[in-house]
């Protein structure tokens, strides 16, 4: 898919997959490609500010987990109540804009 | 450990890529994001495996999945690092003239003060039987009784604390190092700034040079903000100079100018520094020493030797938070007058306004800017269009 595309998306789409469970980073990603398809492809590496970023901003909250693959404690991102409200304001954002496209195009 | 690490070479990869994604961040960050990245490279790297990947070449894809180690940095830097100007504290809100220092008395008088530099951080060592991977950034600490101990450098440029203290002291400006080892320096207007500890050398808080100007450059809080030079460049707060980097302790200007590049694209973008920045910026555009050749441009600038120049494109997609997004690179002009900057678009179109870098043509626009001499706080005044 388009790179720009999921970039400018990337709230929506982390903030959509930790609604359901707190995950850590690299369970994110498989979980985004795996409710996909693999529609979902980009340099894994960016998840990590944007995930920091989102910490940061109230969205999300995080806390370690059992120990990974290099033994060192799992960070797990949980949404926030504010990411709760966020979600729902990207997903109504998203329906507004995809629907005007769409309509644009006539279908 | 994971067995795609068996080999020193396969250590050292994933420990350059760790370095270099974490570069300018405080060591409580940089540990977390490291050990959130190695978590991730492994998996990938389990994954590849599982494909029936050699643990090398497994280890190899991984890291090409994580992409660019710089954008990682660039990226969290942005996170980690511009958001700590907002949490300065701000006791006044005088607007600062020349005329308030010359009245603060003995202000005027020209001091340049210089600053001896650590160029890396400290790191634990990493012990092996097997051979050290031959590496610039490797340093070999210890061999005994074949086990061979060595360390990974983590570049940077950083100032003592007590020096910095020093050189503000020689300034005028009242000073203070709380026991946390927090510097406090309160300007003539009554506003303070602080800069914290990133680490300790023999009892010694260093920070990174380039918080100096990243917490004086959105309020006129001394009468001048410019840099000079390259390596060991030259800070000018009007009469107080600091000298960053001395003979024996120098600063390399690719670490001093790389770590401020966020904090320029932040003034170059923003219309009021003091409402905060308008921008985010994506990183450098090349993927550091000694990796694959990017694409580069080459420019004359017309400009004297060791001018430096940051070149600035927009980023065509818009990140999540809604600002807009910038990639850009920085260095100095060479004797000829020019200067090689690493840039994804090409062919680039300069134009004299940064509120012209969007397009809607497919054309490359981008922004020249003269860092040098210019007043940091407007940084626009520096845009220039080159010769060729």
């Amino acid at each position: 898919m388009n790179p720009d595309l999921l970039r400018g998306n990337l709230e929506l789409i982390v903030l959509t997959i930790l609604e359901r469970q707190p995950l850590y980073g690299f369970a994110i990603i498989q979980e985004a490609k795996d409710r996909t398809d693999g529609y979902f492809d980009f340099k894994e590496g960016s998840l990590y500010p944007a995930l920091h970023r989102m910490e940061q901003d109230g969205l999300l909250t995080a806390q370690y987990g059992e120990a990974g693959r290099n033994g060192k404690p799992r960070k797990y991102y949980a949404i926030t109540d504010k990411g709760r409200v966020t979600l729902g304001e990207k997903r109504r954002e998203f329906s507004t804009f995809s629907g005007a496209v769409l309509r644009l195009s006539g279908a | 450990m994971h067995p795609a690490l068996a080999t020193p070479a396969a250590q050292a990869a994933l420990e350059h890529y760790l370095h270099c994604a974490t570069l300018g961040l405080g060591p409580e960050q940089a540990q977390e994001v490291r050990d959130e990245l190695e978590e991730h490279a492994l998996g990938l790297v389990d994954r590849y495996a599982l494909l029936g990947h050699a643990p090398e070449d497994a280890l190899r894809r991984a890291l090409a999945d994580l992409g660019s180690p710089w954008r990682v940095s660039a990226a969290m830097n942005g996170v980690h690092n511009m958001p700590k100007l907002i949490a300065f504290g701000t006791l006044g809100l005088l607007a600062v003239s020349a005329g308030m220092y010359a009245l603060a008395g003995g202000f005027l008088r020209e001091t340049v003060v210089e600053l001896p530099a650590l160029s890396e951080t400290p790191q634990p060592p990493t012990c092996t039987r097997r051979a050290v991977p031959a590496s610039p950034l490797v340093t070999v600490v210890s061999r005994r009784e074949g086990m061979t101990c060595f360390t990974f450098r983590n570049q940077g440029a950083f100032i003592g604390l007590s020096d910095i203290q020093r050189a503000y002291a020689a300034g005028g400006f009242k000073t203070r190092l709380n026991a946390e080892g927090d510097l406090r320096v309160t300007f003539p207007n009554g506003e303070w700034r602080a800069l914290s500890p990133q680490f300790r050398v023999n009892g010694q808080g260093y920070t990174s040079a380039n918080m100096l100007i990243v917490g004086t450059e959105r309020r006129a809080l001394t009468p001048e903000l410019k840099v000079w030079g390259y390596d060991n460049p030259l800070l000018s707060f009007g009469p107080l100079k600091l000298r960053l980097g001395t003979e024996k302790q120098p600063v390399a200007g690719s670490n001093f100018y790389l770590s401020l590049l966020g904090t320029l694209i932040g003034v170059l973008t923003t219309r009021d520094l003091e409402k905060g920045w308008e921008s985010s910026w994506q990183g450098v555009n090349h993927f550091g020493p000694g990796a694959a050749i990017q694409p580069s441009v080459t420019v004359q600038t017309g400009l004297k030797a060791g001018e430096v120049v940051m070149l600035v494109t927009r980023a065509r997609h818009q990140p999540p938070n809604g600002k807009a997004s910038y990639f850009a690179d920085i260095a100095p002009t060479g004797t000829d007058g020019t200067v090689k900057l690493f840039t994804e678009g090409q062919p680039l179109v300069f134009v004299g306004d940064v509120n012209r870098l969007s397009a809607s043509d497919g054309q490359n626009r981008a922004v020249l800017v003269r860092v040098t001499g210019v007043d940091l706080r407007d940084l626009k005044s520096g845009i220039f269009i080159p010769k060729s």
